[in-house]
This record gives structure tokens, C-alpha cells and sequence, in this order.
């Protein structure tokens, strides 16, 4: 017995040396509470109040990096360090959605005393077990991580591809920047939870992410803006003449995000990207962390704006064209995925709402979603219209007698003119046709036209708005 | 004394007769053995499965039931009152639209004894109406007794689609007791046929208006259907909009919003914003409806009482000024796919890619979650299309349902549920299309592009010999049916 109670005992002593040796979260890791505006889509003029409680950990230059996610709307935010329930308002530097970091500062000079920035991992662990870190309470949680597999995925906030770490842990509640350490180097933030899996944003595309953002011009993350198919059944290259097996992807739409289009052409085979071959399962070897989803390659060593070399395939013979890598952009979506830091948009005119089609709309209909807008909203373009607009329900009065159960119709025109914009609609309503507004909706939707009294719109308009307590007309 | 005991004896005796001459000597009973098609794999068919409902005799020996008793019969059985005694009937008729069917029974025996019930008018609402069947829940025939409650225009559930005049009752409609007779003064007023989930104390029955509609589409030894009109009627309640069009501030004359696909008479004569005044006689309401009998009812019902091909008279509001025409209506045969469909999906395999039609049936057979299986882009091409002019409403997308796995197509990147748009340049919107751009394929490749923009290919060398062997190792009668 006695020497197994020294090997455990032993065992015992060398724990604590262990612990003193890894990160000590107490000096870096705080806890953001952010205060922000939040918006029901449905009722896009009622304005909420929500607070977010996050993480966040200090690194060089007296910044405090963390997630974006939970910003958007944001007018407050307060950090505690130490666990202690001083709050010191904190500002929010810069924030990229696309790369869902952000950066904070705080002004006040105690804050900083006896605050210890942490160094950034250069590199992704790919096996082995992490830790993770939060305050909870004034104390912190300690859980431990153990790393599932390294992958190219999209970004919780946005279409951007990156590099993800998945580890498995029993912590709970989480995906909101907790800290992820592998020993005393920062290895992530935590991004997305789904039961005991966490996507890991790594350190080293958070690093990436901020030399963009520190140096001239920032020029944001990058995105490969067509989509692709596997080449992997032999037939399919066979048929376009090349004879091969096992190489390329076949290019099935280009300009998806309605990005600038360069060069790659619907039926191109990709047979290299940025020097590395692809492989018909649309990945390539890579040297630090071995076989990945072509995905990443536009955001793993490149910005937007850049030139990655591509080698295609096309009309039976090798092609090596440029492409530049254009940036990451909501505002160039048909139909806008997302938006943040932006209320939604509205107008009412004589009862009747309407949005623009968009990502958010869509959401907070849920699983009610009219099957035509769910429809719509995956178009990539539609005559020469840069948008859509619903009307969204309307407001009853004896303006609109008749009209009070349409909800979720996608207008086409207004008096004649085509609607792509709330703008438009302001436009299209100050050129009545004679005493009357005319309004078509698109021809597979229930109802394809309604007309209006012109004159009348205005006072029915002011009366609505008075009678359903909304403080104003438009939100554009 | 003896005298007066014996008549009232021979009175009582007449008595019974005369009850056991009441219609239920007509009503019979339905077993149908089934088998349904699988939609996804075409030429499958489910397990025999066996279903009971009722239907009562009409002129001319015939047995009137509903469509959904008898449809996807293998074999039909029919038992007369109180008669043990099975008898094999045959669907002559059925009308999938109007769920109602017109058997024949092979041994004309069968109809010994048996008075064929008269068809009556539509019932008063709340006058009393009586069910005769055989519902779940016993052997015997049974009898519910209520009012009518009201009577209006109804979805159908057979197909789905067609919304044809239906009457409520709170006399009980239960299971098997579809296809039997509701009567009213000895004469037949509806045909049970349908419930309502949600409603208590609600059944309907397919009343006499529509029964003769189809009794007299068959006098010519086909079933065409119930035409429509191909309009969508609105109401026409909101003041400017009436002002818009001239009318007068009344409640007269609902508008027609949108013409539908595809109906050449309709575009012909019709125009959006037209405003119906009167249909048959009948002055329409701002509501879309006009009184029937002592009933509000849509005006689509009288569309439904012409025959496929006959004219109906409108009076409509048009240019400031009445106009009045004769409208020509047909059956849309062109819609095939909406709805539930009642034949046999048609396919054709390629190198083991089973193609089919996109349809109601199939979206459904993909179980209850079936939205979260397709895109919108393929319930799109569904629904919404034919909207959009006559030849997306002819259109019947073609669907890649399954593949059957085979070393020459194994690799086959492209989904099942994806929609075919071409196949080796050819554009595909129909199995017809499909038939006819395999057969004049010609070099190395079948090559496929989808509605998603994905492309994928195979060796059609390799493919051929591939359905040979597929044919074989699944049991399947023939590389495609039409």
C-alpha cells in the first residue's frame, strides 16, 4: 500500500504545479453586458430593450476582443473584470459581422490596473483537450474541452468561410465568446452551441481578422462568390472532356451573393485555387492542417480585394484566370440575409405595411413563412428589380375596407411603376393614376390587384397612425 | 268482430312490408381491397389493404357511391341488405372530382327485390334528413337522424382541389358510412361523404345538384368533370376601388381579379378588373356570392352546374358600361400533378435514376416533414408557376424520385427530390419531354442539368447496360411507364 499512496499522493502534488503553470483567467477574462435595441419584424416600428452577457479577454494594446454576435443594436456596453460588480462602460471599437469579432475599449485608466493581456495561439491545436473559461457569478467556470475536428465552416453571423475548431464539452448555456485555452495561449472564442458541441472561432483567423482591420484601407474578408457541385462521378468530367478521375468541382452559378463576377464562368471545372489542387470533393491539402473545404482559402491567407490564381477546366482545354476576391457584403444580396445594426424598414401608407423582403422578415415569420416569400428570398435576381417589397399586413380603417386580411403579397407595381425599394413606393404613390392608386402584387401570390383613393391617402394615413399608436409613417 | 281483427291484422302486415321496403333495402354495403401506387419508387404498390363504406342503387342497376370508397380498387365486393351473400361490382364511373363513383355488379341477380332510389332536390336548410349505412362500429346498417345546417361551397378532400356545393348536417358521419344515401321524404337528398377535423357534430353530404351533374356528364359514356371558369373572384367591397371602376356604391358585382392558366376561352373573352354582374341569371353579390335557393353561396357553384364544353351566360361591368357573353367552360385536363391524383405515377428510368412527375402524391409521400425535404423552388414549380402564363400551367416538372445504386451511377451527385430541366440540351418539362430526349439521345453521355444549376452526366453505354440489370435485381416491369 505504501508505495501506491505515494503515487497517488505524488500524482496529487503535481496538479496544482500543473494548474500554476496553465492560464489563470482572473487578470484577462471579463464579462460584457451589452444593452441594445431589439426589433420584431412584424411590428417593425415597436422598438425593444434586450441585454446580451457575454465574455470577453484581454489582449495587446489595452483591447478586449470578443464576438460580434449580440451587438447589433447595441448603445450600452459594460465590462466587470475580477468578478467584481464594478461595471465600467466600455465603447465598442470596431466590430466585422462577416468575421463576428469585435473589439472593445475602456476609457477608464483603473480598469486596466493589474490587467494582463494574453497572447493569441499562432496555430490550431487539432487534437487533445482544451479549456474553457467564463465568469459566472463573480467566480469562474472552468470546463474542460476536448477538440472534436478542425473544418472549414461558415461564420455564425454571415455566408464568410473560415477555419472552425468543434470540441465537445459538458459546459452549458455557451457559444458566447467564452474563452478557449490550450495552456496559457488563447486557442478561440466560442461562436455556436448545439448540445455539448461548441464551434471554436480560432485565434489565429481572429488575428488574421484584426491585422485586416489595423491596417490601411481594411479591407474586409473576402468570399468565393459561386457555388459548386462535386465531380467525384467520373461521367461528368468525362462529358466535358476531361480525363481525369477524382479532381475538380464544377462551378454552378457564379455572382450567388451578387457579388462582382471574375472571370469563373457555370461549368468551369476548378482544378486548382491559389496553387492548391482540388480534389472532386472540392478540397485541397492543406500544409498546416491537412485536407479542407476550398471554402476557406478566400479568408485563410487573403482580404478582399486580392487576386488568388484559379486553373480551370473549361471548353475542353486548361484555363488560369485571376480572381478577385470581392468582399463580404449584405447590401449585395438580392434579398439581404441579414442586417445589422439597422431597424427594420417599413412604410405605411393608408393602412397598408409594407417591408422589404429580407433575412430578418423572414425569421420572425418562423415556420409560418409563406412559401412564395421563402421562395423569392432564394433569388438571385428578378427582372431588372435590385429588391422586393410585401405589403405586410394592414392596419383596418374605412380607408381600406376590403383589403384587411391581405398580409405577406409581393408587390409588383405601384401606379405603374415597378417596386424594388420603399423608396420606390414613394415615388410610385406621388404620381397617382387620375384620383386613384393602383397597386399589383405579383401574379402567383392570392390577389394580383387593389386600388385606392389618392386624394383621401394622406389624412387616412395620419388618422391610422394616430388610432394604432405608431409614432411614425416610414422607417427607411 | 272477426272481420275488423283480420284488416287490422292484414293492416299491420302491410305496414312492415311497407317498412321493409324502405330505402335501406337499397343501401348496400362496400368492401374495397386496395393497393396504393409508391410514389417514389413507381412501379411498387402497397400491401392489400381492405376498406368499408356504403352506396345505395340508382336506375339502370347501378350502385352510386363515393369516388374515395372504391378508389384503388383491386377488388370490390357489395353486400345487399341483410344478405350475407358477396357480390363482385366493378367501378364504372368515377368521378374523383365530386367524390362520387357509379359501379356495376357482375351478377345481375344481385339487383332482385331492390328499388333503385329516387334523387331528390336540395334539402331546405334546417329541414330534417336522415343517413343510411353501414358505419364503423357494427354489422348492421344504421340511421342518423338531423337538421341541415347549412349549405355552402366546400373543399373536396378527395382531390383536394375542387371546391364544389356541399351541406352540413349534425346528423352523425362516421367512417363507412361515405358513399351511402342521406334521405329526405323517401328520396335521396346527398350522398355522406365527408368530416371536418375540428368540427363537432358536422358531417357532409354531396347534394342532388351534383350528383345529376354526373349522372348526366355519363349519359355519353365518358366522365369529363366539373368545369370551371378559370377566375379568381374577389370581393368587391372597398369604395374607391368601386369608384375606380364606375360602379355604384352598392353591394352588386364582385371583381374578377385574375385569370387563371390554362383557359384560351377565358383569356379570350374575360379581362382582370372585369366585375361580375350576374352568372346564369344570377345578380352577384360584392361578396362573390349569390342566393341560391335561399342559400349565399359563391357564385362558383354555377359554374360547376354546366357540362365541359357548354357556354354560361355572365352580365358583366366592364369600360363603364354592361356587357354580356357567353362563356365557354372546360375541365382542366392540363392539372394533373395538384392534387390528390388517382393514377399511377408515370416513369421512366435512366441508367438507374428513376425520374417521375412532381406532384401533390409525391410531395406527400415523403411523409409529414416533407417541407423541410424540398425547396421552395421545387413546391414553386408545384404551385405557383402555372401562373404564369399557358405554357408554365401545362408544364409538369419532372422529378428525380430515386436512384437505384448501381457501380455505373454510384457516384451520382445530384439529390433525389432535385427537378430535371434538361437532358442533353433538351429542355424537360414533362415525361414526354423525358421519353423523347432518351430515345434520340446520341454520343457517350446522358448529361443532366437540374433546377438547382447543378450538372452531373452518365456513360449512356454504361447506363443501358446499368437498367438491364436494375430491371432484373428490383423486380421492375419495364424501364418506364407513361
Amino acid at each position: 500500500m505504501k508505495p501506491l499512496t505515494a503515487l497517488i499522493l505524488g500524482c496529487l502534488a503535481a496538479l496544482p504545479l500543473r494548474a500554476e503553470t496553465a492560464y489563470n483567467p482572473e487578470t484577462s477574462l471579463v464579462e460584457i453586458e451589452v444593452t441594445k435595441k431589439a426589433y420584431d419584424y412584424r411590428t417593425p416600428w415597436i422598438i425593444r430593450n434586450e441585454q446580451v452577457r457575454k465574455n470577453g479577454i484581454l489582449i495587446e494594446d489595452q483591447q478586449i476582443l470578443t464576438t460580434a454576435d449580440g451587438f447589433s443594436g447595441q448603445y450600452l456596453c459594460r465590462i466587470k473584470q475580477r468578478g467584481e460588480s464594478r461595471q465600467y462602460t466600455a465603447e465598442l471599437v470596431w466590430i466585422d459581422y462577416y468575421a463576428n469579432i469585435a473589439i472593445l475599449n475602456v476609457a477608464d485608466s483603473e480598469f486596466w490596473e493589474e490587467m494582463v493581456p494574453v497572447a493569441l495561439a499562432t496555430s490550431i491545436p487539432q487534437s487533445g483537450e482544451l479549456q474553457i473559461y467564463r465568469w459566472r457569478n463573480g467566480r469562474i467556470e472552468q470546463r474542460a474541452a476536448e477538440i472534436i475536428r478542425l473544418h472549414s465552416g461558415s461564420s455564425k453571423m454571415s455566408y464568410v468561410q473560415h477555419l472552425v475548431l468543434t470540441v465537445s464539452s459538458t459546459i452549458q448555456s455557451a457559444g458566447w465568446a467564452e474563452v478557449v485555452f490550450d495552456g496559457d495561449q488563447l486557442v478561440g472564442l466560442t461562436a455556436s452551441a448545439s448540445k455539448d458541441r461548441l464551434n471554436i472561432l480560432p485565434a489565429e483567423f481572429i488575428q488574421k481578422v484584426i491585422d485586416g482591420y489595423r491596417s490601411e484601407g481594411d479591407p474586409g474578408l473576402g468570399y468565393f462568390d459561386f457555388t459548386f457541385m462535386s465531380a467525384r462521378n467520373p461521367a461528368l468530367p468525362a462529358s466535358k472532356g476531361l480525363d481525369q478521375r477524382d479532381v475538380g468541382v464544377v462551378v454552378t452559378e457564379t455572382g450567388t451573393r451578387g457579388l462582382t463576377q471574375h472571370g469563373l464562368q457555370v461549368g468551369d471545372i476548378i482544378l486548382e485555387v491559389d496553387g492548391f489542387a482540388i480534389d472532386s470533393e472540392g478540397q485541397y491539402l492543406d500544409p498546416d492542417y491537412g485536407r479542407l473545404a476550398m471554402g476557406s482559402l478566400a479568408t485563410r491567407a487573403h482580404f478582399a480585394g486580392e487576386s488568388i490564381p484559379f486553373t480551370v477546366w473549361r471548353d475542353g482545354a486548361v484555363h488560369r484566370l485571376d480572381y478577385t476576391l470581392p468582399r463580404a457584403d449584405f447590401g449585395q444580396d438580392f434579398i439581404p440575409e441579414q442586417r445589422y445594426d439597422q431597424p427594420p424598414q417599413y412604410r405605411i401608407a393608408g393602412g397598408l405595411v409594407f417591408q422589404p423582403l429580407n433575412g430578418p422578415l423572414l425569421e420572425a415569420l418562423g415556420k409560418n413563412k409563406p412559401p412564395l416569400l421563402d421562395y423569392y428570398s432564394q433569388q438571385k435576381t428578378l427582372d431588372e428589380r435590385t429588391g422586393l417589397v410585401v405589403l405586410s399586413g394592414v392596419l383596418p380603417d374605412d380607408y381600406n375596407l376590403g383589403y384587411e386580411d391581405l398580409r405577406y403579397l409581393l408587390v409588383d407595381e405601384i401606379n405603374g411603376h415597378k417596386i424594388s425599394h420603399l423608396e420606390d413606393i414613394e415615388a410610385a404613390l406621388s404620381a397617382p393614376q387620375g384620383a386613384y392608386h393602383r397597386i399589383r402584387f405579383m401574379p402567383e401570390g392570392g390577389l394580383r390587384h387593389i386600388v385606392l383613393d389618392a386624394a383621401a391617402m394622406p389624412a387616412a394615413t395620419r388618422r391610422i397612425l394616430q388610432h394604432y399608436r405608431i409614432p411614425q409613417q416610414s422607417q427607411l | 268482430m272477426y272481420q275488423k281483427t283480420f284488416f287490422s291484422i292484414l293492416l299491420a302486415f302491410a305496414c312492415v312490408n311497407l317498412a321493409w321496403a324502405g330505402p335501406e333495402r337499397s343501401v348496400v354495403q362496400i368492401t374495397n381491397y386496395t393497393q396504393q401506387p409508391d410514389w417514389v419508387e413507381p412501379w411498387r404498390f402497397s400491401p392489400v389493404s381492405g376498406g368499408l363504406g356504403s352506396g345505395f342503387v340508382i336506375e339502370g342497376q347501378r350502385i352510386m357511391t363515393n369516388a374515395h370508397v372504391v378508389s384503388w380498387s383491386q377488388q370490390l365486393i357489395v353486400y345487399r341488405y341483410q344478405d350475407p351473400q358477396p357480390y363482385r361490382a366493378t367501378v364504372e364511373y368515377i368521378g374523383h372530382d365530386c367524390d362520387l363513383a357509379v359501379l356495376r355488379v357482375l351478377d345481375a341477380g344481385f339487383f332482385e327485390g331492390i328499388p333503385p332510389l329516387e334523387i331528390g332536390e336540395l334539402p331546405l336548410v334546417r329541414s330534417t334528413v336522415t343517413t343510411y349505412g353501414y358505419p364503423a362500429g357494427g354489422r348492421e346498417i344504421s340511421y342518423t337522424s338531423g337538421v341541415v345546417s347549412r349549405i355552402e361551397i366546400q373543399r373536396y378532400v378527395q382531390t383536394n382541389k375542387s371546391n364544389l356545393l356541399a351541406v352540413q348536417t349534425d346528423a352523425a358521419i362516421n367512417p363507412g358510412n361515405s358513399g351511402g344515401p342521406v334521405i329526405q321524404d323517401g328520396k335521396v337528398v346527398g350522398v355522406s361523404f365527408q368530416g371536418k377535423p375540428g368540427l363537432e357534430n358536422a358531417g357532409f353530404f354531396i347534394p342532388p345538384n351534383i350528383i345529376r351533374h354526373l349522372l348526366e356528364d355519363l349519359t355519353d359514356g365518358t366522365y369529363e368533370g366539373f368545369p370551371a371558369a378559370g377566375i379568381g373572384i374577389v370581393k368587391l367591397t372597398n369604395p374607391a376601388f368601386r369608384a375606380a371602376l364606375g360602379l355604384a356604391q352598392n353591394n352588386i358585382g364582385a371583381r374578377i381579379d385574375s385569370l387563371f392558366y390554362p383557359f384560351p376561352a377565358t383569356h379570350e373573352l374575360l379581362r382582370e378588373n372585369d366585375v361580375l354582374l350576374e352568372v346564369a341569371g344570377y345578380p352577384v353579390g360584392s361578396d362573390g356570392n349569390v342566393i341560391y335557393r335561399g342559400n349565399s353561396v359563391h357564385a362558383a357553384l354555377l359554374f360547376s352546374q354546366v357540362q365541359h364544353g357548354e357556354s354560361i351566360a355572365l352580365k358583366i361591368w366592364r369600360d363603364n358600361a354592361e356587357l354580356e357573353l357567353e362563356l365557354p367552360l372546360y375541365v382542366n385536363s392540363e392539372d394533373r400533378t395538384m392534387g390528390n391524383q388517382y393514377e399511377p405515377p408515370p416513369f421512366i428510368i435512366v441508367g438507374g435514376l428513376v425520374f417521375t412527375e412532381l406532384s401533390t402524391n409525391y410531395l406527400g409521400s415523403l411523409g409529414r416533414n416533407w417541407r423541410d425535404q424540398v425547396g421552395a423552388d421545387t413546391l414553386y414549380e408545384l404551385v405557383y408557376r402555372n401562373r404564369l402564363g399557358d405554357e408554365a400551367a401545362r408544364a409538369k416538372p419532372v422529378v428525380l424520385s430515386t436512384i437505384l445504386k448501381h457501380a455505373s451511377n454510384i457516384d451520382f451527385s445530384v439529390d433525389a427530390r432535385s427537378i430535371l430541366t434538361e437532358l442533353n440540351g433538351q429542355p424537360i418539362s414533362s415525361m414526354a419531354d423525358l421519353s423523347a430526349a432518351v430515345e434520340h439521345a446520341e454520343g457517350d453521355f446522358y448529361r443532366f442539368r437540374f433546377l438547382s444549376g447543378a450538372v452531373e452526366a452518365l456513360n449512356r453505354s454504361e447506363a443501358l447496360a446499368a437498367e438491364a440489370q436494375l430491371l432484373q435485381q428490383y423486380n421492375i416491369p419495364s424501364v418506364q411507364r407513361l
